[in-house]
């Protein structure tokens, strides 16, 4: 057991918080997100577990359906119409004491007709003679509303949004642009890290510095330079291809550097025993060392989704605002703008952008600690 | 099965040489030793053979056919590194049968030669397991399983018995003496520990700064060491070395010193204790260690040199005693002041 010191219980502490600051938000946008948008007006969404009272009013039907039975006339109906699902306790007939009565009990209005409320919402309105009024009296009831969640959120942010468009796109972005910088980054870092050649220690330089370079400066000279060498094929200023180059490149030095810490640290005897079993680098690449920098991919891959899944710069940048190119955080930007008073939207849309970063994270994560501490321990 | 030749060889790195011109003929089938201190030279010249390093200057030819120019993979060899470097992703199996699948060999074959270099290793029960799965000594094994599955012209090994513990390096020692007998295959050697060198070699290279001290018989180089760093480096505890002209009190009598000796070298398992009539050295008892068989007994002479002396458990000595020593004139070596050795 180890022992307890200050530093390991404020560690501990500093750990709990991080992790409640990280996952009361994260819940409660998830939980607001299947909220009924009227409620999620009013109420924080912890208030959404618990049954909660609320004071309501409601208001009978009118003559028309009224039906003669024996010397009385009713008018039989539910006070909460198609919406069910709450539990009356009290009710009352006047608005100075609107919880006078018991449920199952029976108030007499002015005009001495008598109601009978139940608890599931079922009324009996009884008078001696012909109901007149075309309008319905007022009720006032104390329900209890249980807890209720509904998906229309995210059906109206999906597929009336446009949401739901958005998300592929974004897919669409993500997924080439993680993975052509780890393809030619792993080629690159072998070299840079197993084979000999003129120049190499400069090369590695250089790619380091670069990694200092802000995206911004070379954002807009980029996009020129795609422009007019696309416009020599016919090709479109603004699309996929181009987005995709654009992360790639932006890519490159980091998943280079990361991928080269990584390969270094394999054993070089290792590397020499292939070569001398007749490995060329590039059997050596394929069947030695990717078979084991498999954990650095993952954790690379990680890094470099969640950057592009989450960019919304480049995105503007190198793709239309139409729906068939807009990606997922230039859309929640619009939707900000234009819908910004709707919080179920916004809620539901957040929570659809995240969903892909969470699970990736999760799937992955023993991959993602391990690829940050390699080489740190002996394997 | 191949004869190694090196002519002239050497090896520089930015400007610094570090071999100095290695002349060295193997012969077919024989177990050669490099042995040197660290830093020497020994594991570049080995890899230099193999093809991980290249040739600065000089020829090595292995069967008569010069290989400067030859990857390593074409060159007959097959290497044992110190860390084994196992393909820690790879089956035992899928290891030993790596070479084989790169040089494109059929399928039935690669499993025969396997088998048959399993069977030699008895590792055959490893076949399914991963590197880490096994012990030191296994991965060791498979190791050089590896190489023998190549059925190499050379075999070459890297100090591979110095990440094994104590009683594993003894056992595979005496392994890797039966499987060159068995496999009657031409070995270089390389180590830093000379117990090894002498109990493997067929001829030992004392290596020693990127040049070559001597090359003999373990008992060549036990008995007529060439210089001062063969005699001090063979043997152990190390042979004790003497100034003459200093002044020790050496009865100069029973001894015949040439002319220009400025040292004498007598191994501590030559020296005995002997009666003030015989005696050759005196000296006053330091320290006794007990290693049951027999003592080390470490004797300070005048002016503050210390030689050890193996003797005998039975001798009656103490701390403190002042003792004569003797040994025989056959087993006295005698170096100049640039130490090599004379008569």
């Amino acid at each position: 057991m180890k022992k307890l010191t200050f530093t390991s219980i404020f560690s501990q502490l500093l750990l709990l918080i991080f992790v409640i600051v990280w996952i009361v938000p994260t819940f409660g946008l998830f939980i607001s997100s299947l909220r009924d948008k009227d409620v999620l007006a009013i109420s924080g969404w912890w208030t959404s577990f618990t049954t909660t009272e609320v004071n309501e009013i409601y208001r009978t039907e009118g003559n028309e359906s009224q039906i003669k039975e024996g010397d009385h006339y009713y008018i039989k109906g539910n006070l909460f119409g198609e919406d069910k699902g709450k539990q009356i306790f009290r009710f009352g007939v006047t608005s100075k004491n609107i919880d006078e009565f018991e449920v199952g009990s029976t108030a007499i209005f002015k005009d001495k007709t008598k109601i009978t409320v139940f608890e599931n919402g079922d009324y009996i309105w009884k008078s001696q003679e012909e109901f007149k009024k075309k309008k319905g009296k007022r009720v006032f009831v104390s329900a209890k509303s249980p807890p209720s969640f509904t998906l229309d959120n995210y059906k109206e942010v999906l597929f009336k949004e446009g949401l739901g468009q958005a998300f592929l796109n974004t897919f669409a972005v993500a997924l080439p642009s993680t993975l052509i910088p780890l393809i030619i980054c792993s080629f690159f870092a072998y070299a840079l890290t197993w084979m000999k050649f003129y120049g190499r220690d400069i090369l590695l330089a250089s790619i380091i510095a670069s990694l200092v370079v802000p995206l911004q400066m070379s954002l807009i000279p980029i996009l020129t330079v795609y422009n007019d060498f696309g416009a020599l094929f016919g090709v479109a200023a603004k699309s996929y291809p181009g987005i995709w180059m654009a992360h790639t490149g932006f890519g490159l030095a980091s998943t280079t550097f990361l991928l080269w810490n990584f390969l270094k640290s394999l054993p070089s005897e290792m590397m020499e025993a292939a070569k001398v079993d007749g490995a060329t680098h590039y059997d050596t690449f394929l069947k030695i060392v990717v078979p084991l920098s498999i954990p650095a991919f993952a954790s690379i891959f990680i890094l470099q989704f969640l950057w592009v899944w989450n960019d919304l710069l480049v995105g503007l940048v190198f793709l239309d605002k139409h729906p068939s190119e807009i990606i997922l955080t230039a859309k929640l930007k619009e939707l900000l703008g234009s819908r910004g008073e709707n919080w179920e939207i916004l809620t539901t849309g957040a929570f659809v952008s995240m969903t892909v970063p969470l699970f990736i994270f999760f799937s992955l994560q023993r991959y993602f600690i391990r690829g940050l501490v390699a080489g740190s321990i002996k394997g | 099965m191949a004869n190694l030749n090196l002519k002239n060889v050497k090896k520089t790195y930015d400007k610094t040489e570090v071999i100095h011109g290695v002349d060295l003929d193997i012969n077919s089938g024989e177990f050669i030793v490099f042995v040197g201190p660290s830093g020497c030279g020994k594991s570049t010249l080995l890899r230099m053979i193999a093809g991980l390093e290249d040739i600065t200057e000089g020829e090595i030819s292995i069967g008569g056919e010069v290989v400067n120019k030859i990857i390593a993979a074409e060159r007959g060899v097959a290497m044992v590194f110190q860390s084994y470097a196992l393909y820690p992703h790879m089956t035992v199996f899928d290891n030993m049968s790596f070479a084989l699948k790169q040089a494109k060999t059929p399928i039935d074959e690669i499993k025969s030669r396997v088998l048959e270099a399993a069977k030699i290793l008895q590792i055959e029960s490893l076949f399914e397991r991963l590197p880490k799965q096994l012990s030191g000594g296994q991965r060791q094994r498979v190791a050089i399983g590896r190489a023998i599955v190549r059925n190499p012209k050379v075999f070459l090994f890297d100090e591979p018995l110095s990440n094994l513990d104590a009683a594993l390096r003894v056992q595979t020692r005496i392994e890797i003496a039966k499987l060159h007998n068995q496999l009657t295959a031409t070995m270089v050697y390389v180590t830093h520990d000379q117990v090894e060198a002498m109990t493997l070699a067929d001829r030992i290279v004392v290596i020693n700064e990127g040049i070559i001290e001597q090359v003999g018989t373990p008992i060549e180089l036990y008995n007529s060491p060439k210089n001062q760093f063969v005699a001090e480096f063979i043997g152990s505890p190390k042979m004790n070395m003497v100034d003459i002209k200093d002044g020790h009190k050496l009865n100069l009598i029973n001894l015949k010193v040439p002319s220009d000796a400025t040292k004498i070298g007598i191994r501590p398992e030559h020296l005995s204790l002997s009666n003030d009539e015989t005696c050759k050295l005196k000296g006053n008892v330091r320290h006794i260690e007990h290693l049951g068989e027999h003592l080390l007994c470490y004797i300070n002479l005048e002016k503050n040199d210390e030689i050890v002396a193996k003797l005998g458990v039975n001798s009656k000595i103490k701390i403190n005693e002042n003792i004569c020593l003797e040994w025989h004139q056959n087993h006295q070596h005698f170096f100049d002041s640039s130490g090599v050795s004379i008569g």
